[in-house]
This record gives structure tokens, sequence and C-alpha cells, in this order.
């Protein structure tokens, strides 16, 4: 789910255990599991709290591991669970929620899903997913707790919020899928959002103060190709990738730009409305468009699940996903500052240029992967989480991969959190 | 024309069998030898 890179050189596996004897008797567990920095597996420690689905992790500046989670269905539906441990003994951080290491959120009797999580300069931790309104209203749903662990007043009074978005209709379903902190402090979040009266589902992205208020700089009046959204503006839009011609998108990732600006990623039908390809996007602070870059796919199904900026400005930005056909072709591409791609960049065969599945032989691994892990390290090498199978039969396995950076920029310090 | 035949030989084996050999970037050999 996550391989992020610890302050000492090391790397810290982060992924989602399933129920396994001895290991695991709960439906999901969080496993860590921890590297040296040359690749050797020193310690591997599984954890129990009545969860669903592990789904976030990153690194704070003090070095601990945070972990981000759904619990299973209780009193107040399922719950937002974070944990934070410390990667040195792969222990419950004590100093954190009381003592416990771990604490539960909720926001009303229904259900919470968490998606991904990111950390600001001072070690709180920003939370977004949806929360459930009703069977048919669901709203991005955004929390901070503070560095102990508590939630945190000075957001939004109370610690959490929604930000709709409600296009049309009764079927107004709005989640958030990935979250960043921008380069002046705002909350910045991207995912989709359903309109019923053509139905399709659009990108949507918030833009909030760090006090949780809307950034109403962001598209003050209106962002380009908002696809006549026009009221939704002064820290919300909607972005169309490709034509504004009547296709689905999927927003799946975000990262900051130290310098300012923003980089967005996902998957787009732009096409002909069935054919799905990766997209990447960039954008200012304030919302105002850069550029666009819609990848090639294998198959007519590529996605970027995963977007990460390097260098202070931003001059090379890479992508995770698959290339496709289906989920089993992992994909690392490179951009430059205008997202063109970034040539004989990774090691995949010479007449895929363009594509990039790294691993195995021939075009892709032998797994059923995702590519939503990317993270830099320190020196800016990526590195990468996916879930694989060794071999025809085997069990399910992760693989942690690390690559190099011999000719792009250092990642800007910011860089090291927000982790989708 | 067997030269002609080896060059293509030899740039189709750099296409199919060497990748990675002129790449800016690659698996890194530094992390458990391969990179993964």
């Amino acid at each position: 789910m996550a391989t992020l890179p610890l302050p000492d050189g090391k790397v810290m596996a982060v992924f989602q255990f399933p129920t396994f004897s001895g290991f695991c008797a709960e439906p999901r567990c969080i496993a860590l599991a921890r590297f040296s920095a040359t690749g050797t597996l020193e310690q591997v420690a599984t954890f129990a709290n009545g969860l669903e689905q592990v789904t976030a992790a990153a690194v704070d500046w003090s070095g601990r591991v945070v972990v981000v989670a759904q619990t299973t269905a209780g009193a107040n539906g399922r719950d937002v669970h974070i944990a934070r441990f410390l990667p040195a003994t792969l222990s419950r951080d004590t100093s954190f929620a009381g003592g416990a290491g771990w604490t539960n959120v909720s926001y009303n009797t229904r259900d919470e899903y968490p998606a991904a999580v990111a950390i600001d300069a001072q070690d709180r931790i920003v939370v977004a997913g949806s929360f459930s309104l009703s069977a048919t209203d669901t709203d991005f749903g955004l929390l901070r707790l503070r560095s102990n662990g508590t939630l945190d007043t000075a957001f939004n009074g109370i610690g959490l919020r929604t930000v709709a978005f409600d296009l049309s209709g009764s079927v107004i379903l709005d989640q958030a899928n990935a979250v960043a902190i921008a380069s002046d402090g705002d909350i910045i979040a991207i995912g989709n959002a359903y309109d019923a009266s053509v139905s399709r589902v659009r990108v949507a992205i918030a833009r909030l103060r760090s006090d949780g208020s809307y950034e109403t700089a962001f598209c003050p009046s209106g962002c380009a190709f908002n696809a006549g959204y026009s009221a939704i503006r002064e820290g919300r839009t909607i972005y169309v990738f490709g034509a504004a011609t009547a296709h689905a998108d999927e927003g799946l990732a975000i990262d900051a730009i130290g310098a300012g600006g923003y980089v967005i990623a996902g998957a787009t039908y732009a096409d002909n409305g069935s054919n799905r390809r990766g997209v990447v996007a960039r954008f200012s602070d304030a919302g105002g468009f850069a550029a666009e870059r819609i990848g090639a796919s294998l198959g007519d199904n590529g996605v970027f699940n995963s977007v990460r900026a390097l260098g202070g400005s931003g001059t090379r930005i890479l992508v995770a996903g698959n290339s496709g056909p289906d989920d089993n072709f992992l994909l690392v591409q490179a951009y430059d500052t205008s997202l063109q791609p970034v040539t004989n960049y990774g090691d995949c065969h010479a007449q895929n240029n363009g594509f990039c599945p790294i691993f195995g032989s021939g075009l892709g691994d032998n797994g059923p992967d995702v590519g939503r892990s990317l993270t830099l390290d320190a020196l800016g090498r990526p590195l990468l989480q996916a879930l694989g199978v060794a071999l025809p039969g085997g069990l399910p396995a992760i693989m942690v991969a690390r690559f190099t950076n011999d000719s792009g920029p250092r990642p800007d310090l910011i860089f090291r959190n927000g982790f989708n | 024309m067997r030269l002609q035949v080896l060059s293509a030989l030899a740039a189709i084996l750099v296409m199919f069998c060497l990748p990675g050999a002129s790449r800016a970037e690659q698996a890194d050999a530094s992390f458990n030898g391969n990179g993964r």
C-alpha cells in the first residue's frame, strides 16, 4: 500500500494484511516491514484493531509512521482509524492518542471512508476520504489531528468537515481520493463527484486554508475547463481531462510543488468514452491551468494512481499506475515541467518508449499490481509498492522497489510528506 | 549483405535483449541487488 522513506535512509513498507493464522485474526490488519537502506528485510510486525481496510500511510517530520484505516461497522458505522508507530521498533507510539498509539474518529452514525493522509509542517495529520450523509449522498470528508492524536479544533472548530460538490439530482456521491499540503499550508484534496444529470463522474478538487475554511483565492471566478460547473468555485472546482465531451474522469492523485502550484493524476475516458487513459495535469495555486498530458496505454485501459513532483519547481513529474491492458502491468513514467514525457526513462523495452512497466520480463510483472504508492526518498529515488503473485498459484506478496535518480532533480522538502 | 544482416540482428538484440542499456533511470541495484 505504501513504501515510505525513513529519515535514516531505511525503507518502511506499510501494507494491509489479510486474515492469516498466526499473523492476523481479524478481517484486516496493519502490517509494517522495515528494510535497511540496501534493501535487507529487518523486521516485520502486524497489528489488529478491528479494521476492514488499511488505506494510507505517511511518515511525519519526526520519522514516525502514520497509518490510516477504516474500522469494521460498529454503533457509529465504519469509522476512521489513525495509528502511529515507531519505525525503529515497529511498536505503537505511546505518545499518540493518550498512550494507546491509535484512535478512532467518527463524523456521524453513518460510514466514514478514509482514503488518503498527509502530514503538515507541524506534524498534524490530515485525513481525506468520504463521509456518508445518506444512502445517496456522500461528501469529501476531511479531518485533522494534532500531533498528539487529538482532533484539532483549529480546523473548522471541531477537527472535521465535509466539502460538498452535489452536482445534480439526489444521487450526489462525492469522494476524496488523495490529499496534499500546498507550499502555503493550504490543504488540497482531489477526488470524484458524480453528476446524475449526465451519468458521469467528474474530477473534483477542493482547496482549504489551514483553518479548514475555503481558500477563496482558488478558482475565484471559476476555473478553466470546469465543464460549465461555474458555480463550483472559490475553494472548489471541477476539472475535465481532455476535450469537454460527455466522458467520465477519475481524480486519483495530487502533489504540491514547492515553488507553488500542484499536479494531479488519474484516468480519463476522453478518447471515445470507453478507452481509459492515464492522465496528468498541472496548475497554479489559484487553480490556473498550466499543462496536461494524456498517456498512451496498452489495451485501452491505462490509469495513473499516484503522482510526485521533484525539484523545487517541479521540473520532473513522476506518475505510477497501470499501463493496461489490466492491473498486472505496472507503469512508472516521468514528465518534464511542461508534462512532456522524459525520453528513455525507465528500463522498459526500447520499442515501448513511453510505457515503462519495469518489473519482471517483457512488458510487466506477473502479479495483480496497483501503482498507487509512489514516494520519493531524500535523494529523489522513487520507492514503490505493488501487490503481486510471485508464482502461479502462489500466495499474494507485496513487492517493494526502488529506482535510481541519476538524471532527475532532488525532491523539495515538502515532498517527504503527503503520501496517498 | 552479411554485414547488414548482422547489423540488423545487433539492433534487434539491443532492442529486445538489453532493456535499460541506454536508459536514464533503472531499477536501483543498491537496493537488494536488483532494486526490489
